[in-house]
């Protein structure tokens, strides 16, 4: 479609949108549906509240110090549990402001004294993410069974990604660790009834959600029972299975990874920190990159899909977020994004300095900045970042379609503006060409649209008319990579849709793929926020209900006593009993297998996607 | 554009934006040296819903491959790494056909073990002989044949443990099955895992893999014996004489598992494309009518059985669509299970008898007029 048309289609949708919201402002607006799995009508976008944003603010949080002697007491005996639950343990009031060009966190216990931390580099950037969170999702409803953890209980969303640490057994001694893995004197490991429970519990009340489970740990692939649990996430109807893996496995075991596949395994959140094995040295294995290309090979062969997440800390990987995010575009066949996680100063590391935490602590703000300076200005902070939240907006239009009788809520991650933002960006496969999607699309003016449409609650035709009409007014394709059209653009959102645009026909192979940038920043105990905690959408699930991601891994610590409460036994007794597990670590390489497939004599199949279960829609 | 709303559904969560791969596959289809590769490639390469089907009290329940190798490859690292298992050794298997059967007969098998199966049907005195001339390092005993073990605590030269095949233990010194699994979960890392494959891809076409206790032979013990290329050689002449399509279905009931029954079984389960479906004594009739399966692989005498039964019973009026809940809705149902116009189709031409020494009646052997037995290439 050359640029003439795909103008004319523009302002033929301007026209379009316009005369239907002409018509649409003079009818009063239908009254919100009350879907089964909602605990209320849906929301429209003027009923959604929001936390108290901006600054100078003041807000709950944690004295960094008062809060240790607390887990440690409960953990001990010393204390009960129920102090954790009703009390407010090493609670104080902090404030978040504006100094010297950067947005701080700065709180004073009266015993410890005064802490501070860095959340923003550019006060503008965060201003303007701020400016584009759409607000909160439901409060929940009926959950008091889940989410009974007092002042760190999740009170808001859906949720988006249910996190299940299936054991914190791993195959690596990493530095950093937010679960200080093998090294606790304990096996905290979930037996696959607990795991069975878990998942049910998870949807047993409003708004029951259509989430992603994504089994961690530890190393999850570790757990005995990870194959199973992929299958029983499946049956129970989760949209997909995901795990937070090292890959080694996979890189070891091809078998594995079509097994995986096979029972229902989709996405592997991977752990990926550089682009070559110097820039992995942190992990202790010296070939750590080539293991992970390995695992890269041996996942995809199996259709399993990767988003590489990479742990970013100041001085130690942050120069690579910038090869990371073109080693993306290169091989964005096999890649489907990335997703950058400041460092969380949790686990091993909560005993830092502070000299050490002011020169290793990296936020989103710095993650925006060092993507615009690698990129020569490609990436804009201040034009092509989102709030993970914004997403929001897709979800309510989708609610609406799928009307009063679905099941399950849709996606909807309404984390704080502060817990994460992300940038879409669209690369050609062929010749590497690539932008961000807001280069050419825009993004806020399509989210306002959505809102009009979810606000007026209209029929589903008309409903679907305005979004199509929406999405052709906001593409601009003067502004988009050369050779990326309108047309370009449906594919891509067709392949996305399995063919839904296309009446269920299988797109051909597309020369461009659309690749997610996400920034993920959880909590320690110095940037702490009860704030975010309330509005976690990445809760932990576990034998003692579902607990915010950050209050779990970090703030009162409550992984420590859920793991305490429930270990199975110490670490000396269960390699007695069980074996040992074999550990990478030690600055040495590890031995990879140089076969492609495992079958001596047999043949090798035509292409690598054997093994995979085709029984034909049974 | 009915389906436009799924467009909103952009996987910010669904791996943002990371394609959907749609693997298609086939089965190898090939020959390897010997049986332990032969299962390696099955495992690898397959396309079917799953390996094996059994009835549960609710409802036929499959187990797809990749559960079915995982437990093999840990009741194989249990058995090496606790019970000291090495090539050679032999594993006896004194139980009725079960799909847990078929895991302990396989891990046995690629750990260059010696499968022995036992009938566990065999008085107290005659078990004791046939295990004691086997000389097994473990045993796997059903429920039933426990008792004629004392309860698996049987004093037998060289046997380090006894495996009950039953939820329970009957005496301390019995791991259950159970047990075996978890123990062997724990033990099943990438590295075991792989080498357990790298073990199983290495032992000889030579290797002794698959024994038998004949328990017709009046008056002695009557041993046979296929070497890993012996049973290699076997299944490429069952594989010959009936290929196998996408979908294929086998029934088997046995109550043991002869020789003959073991090398069609391994058969089907290593030719990537069919799954096993495992009947149980006295369910054959309901079972055929549920599954209509393209295979039965039986003793004559149940198949008699199952042939009258099918002349007696008018088809079903309607025949519904997808054949897993049909047979679920049909086990549903109360009262009888009525056989259907398929199972006649399977009787008309379709069905292999296996096991010569069981006769068949002449009536029903005119009416199976085709019938390819698979016992001569098995003896």
């Amino acid at each position: 479609m050359n640029d003439l048309v795909a103008a004319t289609v523009r302002e033929l949708a301007q026209a379009g949108w316009h005369t239907v919201q002409a018509v649409n402002g003079l009818v009063p607006e239908n009254a919100s549906l009350h879907p089964g799995w909602a605990p209320g009508p849906l929301l429209k976008s003027r009923e959604r509240t929001k936390p108290p944003l901006g600054w100078p603010r003041e807000t709950d949080s944690l004295c960094p110090r008062c809060v240790v002697d607390t887990r440690n007491s409960i953990i001990s005996g010393e204390r009960d549990l129920a102090d954790l639950v009703q009390g407010h343990n090493g609670e104080i009031k902090a404030t978040i402001l504006e100094e010297n060009g950067r947005v701080i966190v700065r709180k004073t216990c009266p015993e410890h004294g005064t802490f501070e931390d860095v959340l923003s580099i550019d006060p503008k950037f965060s201003q303007v993410i701020e400016a584009r969170y759409p607000g909160r999702d439901f409060r929940t409803l009926g959950d008091e069974r889940i989410h009974r953890h007092g002042t760190s209980t999740i009170r808001y969303g859906r949720g988006a990604v249910l996190t299940i640490d299936l054991t914190n057994r791993c195959n690596m001694m990493c530095n950093p660790c937010f679960m200080d893995a093998n090294q606790v004197g304990y096996v905290h490991e979930l037996t696959l009834d607990e795991i069975k429970q878990i998942l049910d519990d998870s949807i047993s009340f409003k708004p029951r959600r259509q989430m992603s489970v994504q089994y961690s740990g530890g190393e999850p692939t570790m757990s005995p029972h990870f194959l199973e649990a992929c299958r029983y996430a499946k049956d129970l109807g989760y949209y997909s299975v995901q795990a937070a893996t090292n890959g080694l496995r996979f890189a070891l075991e091809p078998e594995f990874a079509f097994q995986a596949k096979e029972a229902g395994f989709d996405i592997a959140y991977f752990q990926f920190d550089g682009v070559t094995n110097d820039a992995n040295r942190h992990r202790h294995i010296s070939n750590l990159f080539d293991a992970k290309l390995m695992a890269i090979k041996n996942m995809r062969a199996a259709g399993i899909d990767i988003v590489p997440v990479t742990t970013v800390v100041n001085t130690v990987n942050d120069s690579q977020v910038g090869p990371l995010l073109q080693f993306i575009i290169d091989n964005c066949d096999d890649l489907g994004g990335i997703s950058f996680q400041p460092v969380s100063f949790t686990g091993r590391d909560e005993g830092i300095s502070d000299a050490d935490r002011h020169r290793q602590r990296y936020t989103i703000s710095h993650l925006a900045h060092e993507l615009h300076r690698y990129f020569d200005g490609k990436v804009d902070p201040y034009r092509d970042w989102y709030p993970l939240g914004a997403v929001g907006g897709f979800t309510t239009v989708v609610d609406y379609l799928r009307g009063a009788e679905a099941k399950f809520g849709g996606f909807a991650c309404s984390c704080h503006s502060n817990c994460g933002s992300s940038v879409f960006i669209v690369a050609n496969r062929r010749n590497g060409t690539w932008a961000p999607v807001t280069q050419f699309f825009d993004v806020q003016a399509f989210l306002d649209d959505l809102a009009v449409i979810a606000d007026s609650a209209r029929g589903r035709t008309l409903s679907i008319v305005q979004i199509a009409l929406a999405m052709l007014r906001h593409f601009d394709q003067r502004k988009a990579p050369p050779g990326f059209t309108l047309t370009e653009f449906m594919k891509i959102l067709n392949k996305k849709t399995n063919g839904a645009l296309m009446a269920g026909r299988k797109p051909p192979p597309q020369d461009w793929k659309m690749l997610w940038v996400g920034g993920m920043w959880f909590q320690d105990l110095w940037t702490y926020d009860f704030r975010r905690t309330e509005m976690c959408v990445i809760p932990y699930a576990t034998q003692e209900g579902e607990i915010s991601f950050c209050a779990y891994n970090t703030g009162v610590g409550w992984r420590q006593v859920v793991e305490n409460m429930h270990m199975v036994a110490n670490t000396k007794d269960w390699f007695q009993r069980r074996g040992r597990h074999k550990i990478y670590a030690g600055d040495r390489p590890m031995e990879l297998p140089n076969r492609s497939l495992p079958v001596v004599g047999a043949p090798e199949v035509a292409g690598a996607a054997a093994h995979a279960c085709g029984c034909g829609g049974h | 554009m009915v389906h436009l709303e799924w467009l909103l559904v952009l996987g910010y969560i669904d791996s943002l934006f990371a394609e959907r791969t749609e693997t298609t596959s086939k089965p190898l289809g090939t020959l390897p040296e010997t049986l332990s590769q032969l299962y390696l490639q099955a495992m690898r390469h397959h396309a079917r819903e799953a390996a094996v089907l059994v009835r549960t009290d609710e409802a036929w329940t499959p187990m797809p491959d990749w559960r079915f190798d995982r437990q093999v490859i840990r009741t194989a690292l249990y058995l090496q790494e606790r019970a000291g298992v090495k090539p050679g050794d032999r594993l006896a298997i004194v139980a009725e056909l079960s799909q847990d059967w078929l895991i302990a007969e396989w891990a046995s098998v690629c750990l260059g073990a010696v499968s022995v199966a036992v009938d566990p049907s065999l008085p107290a005195s005659r078990l004791t002989g046939a295990l004691i001339e086997a000389g097994p390092r473990v045993i796997f005993a059903s429920e039933t044949a426990l008792p004629n073990l004392d309860n698996g605590t049987l004093a037998l030269p060289g046997v380090a443990e006894v495996v009950a095949l039953a939820p329970r233990r009957p005496a301390e010194s019995v791991r259950t099955w159970a047990e075996i699994l978890e123990l062997g979960g724990t033990l099943d890392t990438a590295e075991r895992a792989q080498a357990f494959r790298a073990h199983a891809r290495s032992i000889p076409a030579d290797h002794p893999a698959l024994s038998h206790h004949d328990a017709t032979v009046e008056g002695r013990v009557a041993w046979r014996e296929l070497t890993q290329g012996q049973a290699i050689e076997r299944i490429g002449q069952l594989w010959k004489a009936r290929p196998a399509h996408q979908g294929d279905r086998t029934y088997v009931e046995a109550s043991t598992p002869t020789l003959a029954l073991r090398l069609a079984l391994h058969a089907c389960l290593s030719d990537g494309y069919t799954m096993t479906v495992l009947g149980a004594a006295g369910q054959a009739r309901t079972a055929l009518a549920e599954i209509g399966p393209q295979r039965i692989i039986a003793p004559a005498s149940i198949l008699e059985e199952t042939v009258r039964a099918a002349e007696t019973q008018p088809p079903p009026a309607t025949k519904p669509e997808g054949w897993r809940e049909k047979a679920n809705r049909a086990l549903k149902r109360s009262g009888g299970n009525p056989l259907h116009q398929q199972l006649k189709d399977a009787l008309g031409g379709r069905v292999k008898v296996i096991d010569p020494l069981d006769p068949l009646d002449p009536v029903i052997a005119g009416r199976l007029q085709g019938i390819a037995s698979v016992g001569p290439a098995t003896e």
